[in-house]
């Protein structure tokens, strides 16, 4: 069981991305073990939010959009013409940096992803909601009134819902894209104890520009910088111990 | 694709066809300005006619909506802006739609009234379709590019495929947008089928009752929801704006 546990969930082998002309990754390779918290830190500009893009295949969307080298989910490839993206999202959710419900209630919300992956029966969609919401953290503040429009809620409750959105689908992995760019000060909080609490369950990712946050937060960190991975080590390494100059310089502030 | 291209494109276009309506004019020697246009056939019973294929212009007019929602989301939603087909396609639809439906108003003249019993159903339709087709093509393009992209990424990355992104997503963002498109080009329509009613009604004394002029009643109603359609239109257009 032990053994298992550290096998790799992603594995990048020689990921290079190109935007048209532009090379926006280049020749990445790491592994990303499960349960855990993977955290990719970096300057803007620096391919964080491409790089996590690969993995749920949400680049195949833009246009001029190429990728060289080998993704592997679980042993398998991920960029094959025979594997749909949706497939792959089903397993891979992300939250973004703006949260985003649709124009739906807050349960509509929560239950969309449960349905998508083939959930019918109303007394399992009711559980769902009820877990997802629950393991999101918003349940005690949406639970009476979960026909409610999504709008009455804050910035950082909207967010929850996204997270609780994202799990209703039952991913393995769960990517967070700098979520707390939006959110104010006392939200912050709430979610980084989310993402402490998922992270025995769940595999994540969680894509950040600000340095405090990644070492509070991750277990294992990548230093992107101007497409590069220039470190991958245990979080506690990096910032302790930084082998490069250029990311002691970044964890330090006096770059990026 | 330039601009300055499809705006020569259109202009040498509508050249043309108003070339093509002045010559046939001449040709058959009634100036058309003037009110010399004269016809033979007896007045009461081409008015029905003319009533009867404004009717069956409906189902014509319904299914090139439904089609030219279908083709604007194909456009933006399956084919990939880069390829050949879409430029093409789109810098058509571009052209037809800029031309002025004066233009198309006289077009319709010609098939309708001064043809109204050669002209056949074929060519009804055409004109009909061509009103209204581009108008909506490009209307819903427009709604449908109006969706905000993190919607869509938001429900890919929950695992939605093409198909319920926009059934589920952009279809219901877009769709007071897309309504008043259709209201827009529903009243262009109705509005020039009013115009050759009553030009058409102008020229046969059989209509006309003495020296009075009496407005057919199907002009009034076409009017009147010809604008209602603009001002449901221009409502709809405004409720979108706000959310």
């Amino acid at each position: 069981m032990q053994s298992r546990k550290t096998d790799p969930i992603l594995q990048v082998h020689n990921l290079n991305v190109w935007y048209g002309k532009d090379q926006i990754l280049k020749n990445l390779t790491f592994d990303v073990l499960p349960k855990q918290v993977t955290a990719f830190i970096g300057p803007s500009n620096s391919g964080k939010t491409t790089l996590v893009r690969c993995f749920n295949r949400l680049n195949d969307l833009a246009l001029n959009f190429k990728l060289t080298g080998q993704i592997l989910y679980k042993g398998d490839k991920l960029y094959t013409p025979k594997l749909k993206a949706s497939k792959i999202s089903r397993q891979i959710g992300m939250i973004f940096q703006k949260p985003i419900p649709f124009h739906k209630s807050i349960y509509e919300n929560v239950a969309y992803s449960a349905r998508l992956r083939g959930v019918k029966q109303s007394t399992q969609l009711d559980t769902t909601v009820e877990e997802s919401l629950r393991k999101a953290q918003l349940w005690k503040e949406v639970y009476k009134d979960l026909q409610a429009s999504p709008d009455i809620l804050s910035n950082g409750q909207q967010q929850r819902l996204c997270i609780a959105r994202a799990l209703a689908g039952a991913p393995e992995i769960l990517i967070f894209d700098e979520p707390c760019e939006q959110l104010d000060a006392a939200e912050t909080p709430k979610l980084e104890a989310i993402v402490q609490s998922l992270k025995n369950r769940y595999t994540l990712i969680f894509v950040t520009n600000k340095r405090r946050q990644a070492a509070r937060v991750s277990d294992v960190a990548g230093f992107l910088y101007d497409g590069e991975l220039v470190e991958f080590r245990q979080t506690e390494q990096i910032f302790t111990n930084p082998k490069d100059k250029r990311t002691e310089n970044y964890v330090t502030g006096r770059l990026g | 694709m330039k601009r300055s291209v499809l705006i020569y494109q259109s202009i040498a276009l509508i050249t043309l066809a108003v070339a093509f309506i002045l010559l046939w004019s001449f040709s058959k020697g009634t100036p058309f300005v003037e009110s010399g246009l004269t016809f033979d056939e007896t007045a009461a019973d081409s008015y029905a006619v003319l009533q009867e294929n404004l009717y069956r212009m409906v189902p014509i007019l319904l299914g090139s909506i439904f089609f030219s929602i279908a083709i604007a989301f194909y456009l933006e939603e399956w084919l990939a802006q880069t390829s050949w087909i879409y430029g093409i396609v789109a810098q058509q639809i571009t052209i037809l739609a800029s031309i002025p439906s004066l233009l198309y108003g006289l077009l319709a003249l010609y098939f309708f009234v001064l043809q109204s019993e050669k002209g056949s159903f074929f060519t009804h339709a055409l004109t009909v379709v061509l009103l209204v087709m581009p108008i909506t093509i490009q209307s819903t393009q427009m709604a449908i590019r109006g969706v905000d992209i993190s919607v869509r990424e938001a429900a890919f990355a929950l695992g939605a495929n093409r198909w319920r992104v926009v059934i589920d997503h952009v279809f219901p963002n877009a769709f007071s947008t897309i309504v008043a498109g259709i209201c827009t080009a529903i009243s262009r329509a109705l509005a020039i089928s009013a115009l050759i009613i009553v030009v058409y009604f102008w020229r046969e004394p059989a209509l006309q009752s003495g020296d009075t002029f009496n407005v057919p009643s199907s002009v009034i109603v076409l009017l009147s929801s010809a604008l209602l359609s603009s001002v449901i239109s221009s409502f709809l257009e405004k409720k979108a704006n706000l959310t």
